[in-house]
C-alpha cells in the first residue's frame, strides 16, 4: 500500500517537473526567437546589398584591432572550452572534480588564467575601437543575454533529467554551472561584437 | 523604417589631396580604416566630431563633404 502510493506520488511529482521543465525551456526559447526575429527585421530593413566593388574592397581591408582582439578572446575562449571537456571525459566527470584537488586546481587555473587573459583583450579593444566600434560593443551585451539564457536552460533541462529521481542536485554543480555561463558569457561578448562589427548598421 | 542617407565625397577629395589613402585618413582623424571605408561606400553615417575631423583634414566646411538625403517622403 505504502508503496503503490510512493509510487503514485513519484509518478505525480514526475509530470508536474516534467510540464515545469517544458514551460521553463519554452520561455526562454521564445524569448530567443522574439528576438532573432526582430534583430532579422531590423537587418533586412537597414542593409542594402554590397556591389561586388564594395565587397572585394571591404573583403581587401585588413582586420581592424578591435576585430583581432575580439577574434584572438574568442578563439582562446573555444580553447579553454575543449581543455576543460578533455580534462572532465579523462579525468572523470563532476563527482571527481569535486574529490580531486588537484584536477579542480587545474580546471580553476585554466578558467581563471583565461579570465585574466580574455579581461585584458576587453580592455584594450574597448580603449583602442574608434566611434563605430564602440557602438559594436555596445551591442554585445544583447549577444551575452541570449548566450546565458541558453546556457541556463540547458543546464536546467540537464539537471532536472539527471537528478529527477534523487531530488537534489549535488553541490558542486553550482560551481559548474557558473563556471560554464562565465565563459559563455565571455564568448558571447567577442561574438557580439564580431557580428555587430561586420552585419550591423552602427550610425552615429 | 529605412534609414536617411547621407552621402560624401571624401574618396574624391583623398585622391585631390595628393592619393591620400585610406589608412592615412583614417590615422589622421582617429579612427579605423574599416570605418573610412563604410564611410565612403555611404554605409555609415559618422557623428559630428568625426564629420568636422574629416573636413578639417580636407580643409573644407562639412556640407561640403557631406550630402544629407532625407528618405521622408
Amino acid at each position: 500500500m505504502i508503496c503503490s502510493r510512493t509510487l503514485v506520488e513519484r509518478s505525480i511529482s514526475m509530470e508536474q517537473s516534467f510540464s515545469w521543465i517544458i514551460v521553463a525551456l519554452a520561455v526562454p526559447l521564445v524569448g530567443m526567437l522574439v528576438v532573432g526575429a526582430v534583430f532579422i527585421k531590423k537587418l533586412r530593413e537597414s542593409s542594402v546589398p554590397l556591389t561586388a566593388e564594395e565587397r572585394k574592397e571591404r573583403s581587401s581591408v585588413p582586420l581592424s584591432l578591435l576585430q583581432k582582439v575580439s577574434l584572438a578572446g574568442l578563439v582562446l575562449g573555444i580553447a579553454e572550452c575543449d581543455a576543460l571537456y578533455i580534462i572532465f571525459r579523462t579525468k572523470g566527470g563532476a563527482a571527481e572534480y569535486w574529490e580531486n584537488d588537484s584536477m579542480r586546481l587545474l580546471v580553476v587555473a585554466i578558467f581563471i588564467g583565461t579570465l585574466v587573459v580574455q579581461s585584458f583583450l576587453i580592455a584594450l579593444a574597448s580603449r583602442t575601437a574608434d566611434e563605430r566600434e564602440q557602438r559594436a560593443i555596445k551591442a554585445a551585451p544583447q549577444f551575452q543575454v541570449v548566450g546565458i539564457i541558453i546556457g541556463l536552460a540547458l543546464w536546467q533541462l540537464y539537471l532536472g533529467q539527471k537528478f529527477h529521481d534523487a531530488g537534489t542536485v549535488p553541490i558542486v554543480y553550482n560551481y559548474l554551472t557558473f563556471g560554464t555561463i562565465f565563459i559563455l558569457y565571455m564568448l558571447s561578448w567577442f561574438t557580439g561584437v564580431l557580428c555587430s562589427n561586420r552585419f550591423g548598421r552602427l550610425d552615429a | 523604417m529605412p534609414k536617411d542617407n547621407i552621402t560624401n565625397n571624401i574618396r574624391k577629395l583623398r585622391f585631390e589631396h595628393g592619393e591620400m589613402t585610406q589608412a592615412e585618413l583614417a590615422k589622421r582623424v582617429g579612427c579605423s580604416r574599416q570605418t573610412i571605408v563604410l564611410l565612403e561606400q555611404g554605409r555609415y553615417a559618422p557623428s559630428l566630431a568625426l564629420a568636422f575631423k574629416v573636413a578639417c583634414v580636407f580643409d573644407k566646411t562639412i556640407d561640403n563633404i557631406f550630402t544629407y538625403e532625407s528618405n521622408d517622403k
